[in-house]
């Protein structure tokens, strides 16, 4: 009983941070990026997903790690003690009645294969599922803005949604037998004990419980997950100048949709609300990843970094402010059918006159003998102020689009010079003044 | 001339005058007022070359010292005659002095008329408003009844686009409507400084010679501020493009919404544009050039041209040159593609669209920097309209007196701004502002006998008001 109470209070205790942090109630002591970070870090499954995919160990990782330690003596101690999404759940499958059948009490434990498949991907760069997280689901409906969008709340719908409405009629389905935080719990305590019994040979043996996944059976299943994530790389490799706008930060597209968690912290901290999730239109891989659309005098702020700060998983490389502005997330290009400068119709240096980082100036072409806005691709890092001032409609006559590999050393991201920085440097920040809403 | 005039001729002038009376054709009438000298064909008694020729002393050319003719002397003497100076003459007028205006080219309006910038911009502020109104707006109230004068009045954010001869018609009528004294084919060479060191007047160059108007008060409304400049102030030098606008006839066929995008909502798919390429855009011309004019089957075309230095001769020259050449393979190209093989070179503008060459040192210098936050002045004479996502914002009275000279205004693009803000100061609109409210400010000196520097602020804008210009 007295366990009981302590589990309660922890668990109600880790809630209520955990909403406190991604809600940014302590600026002064937590940024708001930096707490959303934090609380999606603490989950062992991202942190070692992550790790695997990215091979990098950081400070997000040991923290994930810490987490992990008491899982392996204690059965699901994360859930019992931590997980405010269990407890949600928990809440959620309490007003259903005590004794009615339960569809799913026959069901294995679908989160140990799906822990396994994902770890196994991680291994090939790609963890596969890792977006199923507890604490990523979480996340998500934070990242819901004020003025509720479509996109937006079906993000949320799809994510926790879904499943906290199958917990409300079905009972605690999620935890019991989906998590795949829970399976990993059961396959790290279950290797522990392996690990063990091979130590101490013959000790207790007839007290061990049955391993979490028959060890032919796990092989297998590691296999379909390294191939799988093998196929999901070469699938997003081939869209070369195809894919969405990603973040600032954001490593290869052939990783990205793979390490990416959904947790949707990048969306919550952007104050200019440019981060959209992806509703399929690039393919199933990247459904409900983040993209960017620039929109209104939203565009990606020369003063900001928040995503690369909030980003638990790595998707998006936590970059400096400096680091941020090299970083180019698409090239500006112009549209000379549409230009109403190179149409004769407008004398309009818009794109110019907006430009964070100086790189439109107004050029004269003398063999064609027009004047055209030429973009210095030194010092262009698609923030997309340009686009969202061109005054063409609809179809802007200068926009930002993904880069071509042959542009950037095949998929890999990449980053404008250190010299070109310093040219750029001085910068006032946000050009466009007022004009852009920050998050509270 | 007097002595030329038979009685045959005045009864003829008193006949036809009579007849021009009785039609409704005031402004003829005006012109032939103030004009008519009599019409004896044949050789002319006192006709002189110059006496005092440019002589070459070893390799040098030397002008020898000579009196000038002094062709006329009046209180207010505005240089230029494009939206600024018509502008500043007709506001000086209305207060009741004598003024002269003094024009380079054939016809009034200068870069709205003769240079073709057709589009009355920037004329609104950020909430839609029209934020410069007086002398210009009843130039554009004239317009507004003749035909085919100009079109997207009151269209927000659309700009008024004129007709440039409708535009010379309706200055020619209101030049001579006020009874100002104009010149003509004028081109302003210098400043006349008496002993004090002020400005007392500007030479001229003409089919008549060099001759000298004497004034109270100077207006330079050159846009290139040569007045200024030839008087000693201090300036900065500016390069910019310059360009030549062109009106292409027979063009009404242009789909203006684009082909493609118009066949795709047609059938109901959403456009997907296609991937630009990086570097210089290929100018397609596919009939999609221009926009209209008042003027039916008409559009014009801008060119922003290449930067260049408008005080430069031969460049101006070579600019001019090449410009017309390109405007007309263009305009072959355009008649290449289906549908517009009737498409003409209208015209060539008979201005290049000199941007900016000089910049005044005033008492003030208006920045950028102000101009966005949004800078209120207590000399404020009116405002600049919205211009990028630039808002409107207070141009100062102080911005249009030199720092150092005395005795002159500038008005229209060659101000006291930086060059980023001058940008903006120098369109059509904005060229009306200073301009009448350097008018106004002239006509006090003359009639409080202060200097441009002395002027009492206060009673020039409430002047200005009560011309209907606005303030804010």
């Amino acid at each position: 009983m007295r366990r009981g109470a302590w589990r309660r209070r922890a668990r109600y205790g880790c809630l209520v941070v955990a909403v406190l942090l991604l809600a940014g109630a302590f600026p002064a002591w937590i940024p708001a990026a930096s707490g959303a970070r934090l609380v999606v870090e603490t989950s062992p499954f991202v942190a070692i997903g992550a790790a695997l995919a990215r091979h990098t160990i950081g400070i997000g990782t040991v923290l994930g790690l810490l987490f992990t330690v008491p899982v392996l003596v204690r059965k699901r101690w994360y859930c019992h003690y931590v997980c405010p999404t269990g407890l949600l759940l928990d809440l959620a499958g309490r007003g259903r009645r005590p004794n009615a059948p339960r569809l799913w009490a026959r069901w294995p434990v679908l989160g140990r294969p799906v822990a396994l498949v994902t770890l196994a991907g991680a291994l090939a760069g790609y963890p596969l599922l890792l977006w199923l997280d507890p604490l990523a689901l979480f996340a998500s409906p934070f990242a819901i803005p004020g003025d509720i969008a479509f996109a937006s709340a079906a993000w949320v719908a799809i994510s926790f949604g879904v499943i906290a409405l199958a917990c409300l009629l079905l009972g605690n389905l999620w935890c019991a037998r989906l998590c795949p935080l829970g399976g990993l719990q059961d396959l790290l305590l279950s290797l522990r004990l392996l690990l063990w019994r091979m130590l101490c040979r013959g000790a207790r043996a007839s007290h061990d419980p049955l391993p979490a996944i028959a060890p032919r059976r796990a092989l297998l299943i590691g296999g379909i997950g390294v191939a799988l994530a093998l196929l999901a790389r070469r699938v997003g490799k081939n869209r070369s100048g195809t894919a969405p706008l990603r973040p600032p930060g954001a490593v290869a597209e052939d990783e990205f949709t793979g390490a990416c968690v959904r947790c949707g912290n990048c969306a919550s901290v952007c104050p200019t609300r440019i981060i959209e999730p992806d509703l399929g239109g690039a393919g199933i891989a990247g459904l409900l990843a983040p993209m960017l659309r620039f929109d209104e005098l939203r565009y990606c702020r020369e003063d900001c970094h928040a995503c690369t700060v909030a980003c638990p998983s790595g998707a998006l490389t936590r970059l400096a402010l400096p680091d941020k502005r090299r970083y180019v997330i698409g090239e500006a290009l112009v549209d000379a059918e549409r230009c109403l400068l190179i149409l004769g119709r407008k004398e309009c240096d818009a794109c110019a006159q907006a430009c964070p980082y100086r790189a439109i100036e107004m050029a004269w072409d003398e063999t064609q003998y027009l004047a055209f806005p030429q973009i210095d691709y030194r010092r262009c890092n698609g923030c997309g102020a340009c686009q969202v001032v061109c005054p063409t409609e609809e179809i802007k006559a200068i926009a930002v689009w993904p880069l071509l590999d042959e542009d950037r050393a095949g998929a890999a991201p990449r980053y404008l010079a250190p010299r070109d920085q310093e040219q750029v440097a001085g910068i006032p920040s946000g050009c466009l003044g007022g004009t852009v809403e920050h998050k509270a | 001339m007097s002595d030329d005039l038979t009685r045959r001729d005045l009864l003829q002038a008193l006949a036809g005058g009579t007849l021009v009376a009785a039609s409704t054709m005031l402004p003829i009438t005006a012109v032939a007022q103030q004009f008519n000298r009599g019409s004896g064909r044949g050789p002319i008694a006192d006709a002189t070359g110059s006496r005092t020729p440019a002589t070459l002393r070893g390799d040098q050319v030397v002008q020898p010292e000579r009196a000038l003719p002094v062709l006329h002397t009046t209180d207010v003497l505005v240089v230029g005659g494009g939206p600024a100076g018509t502008a500043a003459a007709l506001a000086a007028r209305r207060q009741g002095v004598e003024v002269t205006l003094v024009e380079r080219y054939g016809h009034l309006g200068g870069l709205a008329t003769g240079g073709l910038v057709l589009a009355i911009f920037p004329l609104y502020g950020s909430d839609r408003r029209q934020v410069i109104l007086g002398i210009g707006e009843e130039m554009m109230r004239r317009l507004d009844t003749l035909k085919f004068g100009i079109i997207e009045r009151n269209k927000a954010p659309e700009y008024p686009i004129v007709d440039a001869e409708a535009f010379k018609y309706v200055l020619a009528s209101m030049v001579i409507e006020a009874g100002l004294k104009v010149f003509l084919n004028c081109w302003g060479v210098d400043a006349i400084i008496d002993s004090t060191g002020a400005v007392r007047g500007a030479v001229f160059e003409s089919k008549s010679g060099r001759q000298a108007i004497l004034a109270k008060v100077v207006v330079d409304a050159s846009g290139d501020g040569d007045i200024y400049a030839a008087a000693g102030a201090a300036y900065t030098r500016v390069k910019d493009n310059i360009g030549l606008v062109s009106r292409i006839g027979n063009i009404d066929e242009i789909d203006m919404t684009g082909g493609d995008e118009h066949l795709a909502a047609a059938s109901g798919q959403p456009v997907t544009p296609r991937r630009p390429t990086r570097g210089a855009p290929t100018m397609t011309l596919d009939g999609k050039v221009g926009s209209p004019t008042p003027a039916p089957h008409t559009n014009w075309l801008n060119m922003m041209g290449p930067v260049g230095d408008a005080l430069d001769i031969a460049q101006m020259t070579e600019f001019e040159l090449k410009h017309r050449i390109a405007i007309w393979n263009n305009v072959e190209r355009v008649r290449a593609k289906a549908g517009n093989e009737q498409a003409f070179v209208l015209e060539t503008a008979p201005q290049l669209g000199v941007r900016l060459s000089r910049l005044l040192h005033g008492v003030t210098v208006l920045t950028a920097e102000q101009a966005r936050a949004q800078t209120k002045f207590e000399d404020a004479i009116g405002y600049s309209g919205s211009y990028a996502g630039q808002p409107e914002f207070q141009i100062p009275y102080r911005a249009l007196v030199p720092q150092k000279v005395e005795n002159l205004l500038a008005a229209g693009r060659c101000i006291a701004t930086d060059f980023p803000l001058a940008d903006t100061t120098r369109l059509i609109p904005v060229c009306w502002v200073t301009g009448e409210a350097a008018g106004v400010a002239a006509s006090l000196c003359v009639t409080d006998r202060c200097t441009p520097r002395t002027v009492e602020v206060a009673k020039l804008t409430s002047i200005l008001r009560a011309q209907g210009a606005y303030l804010g």
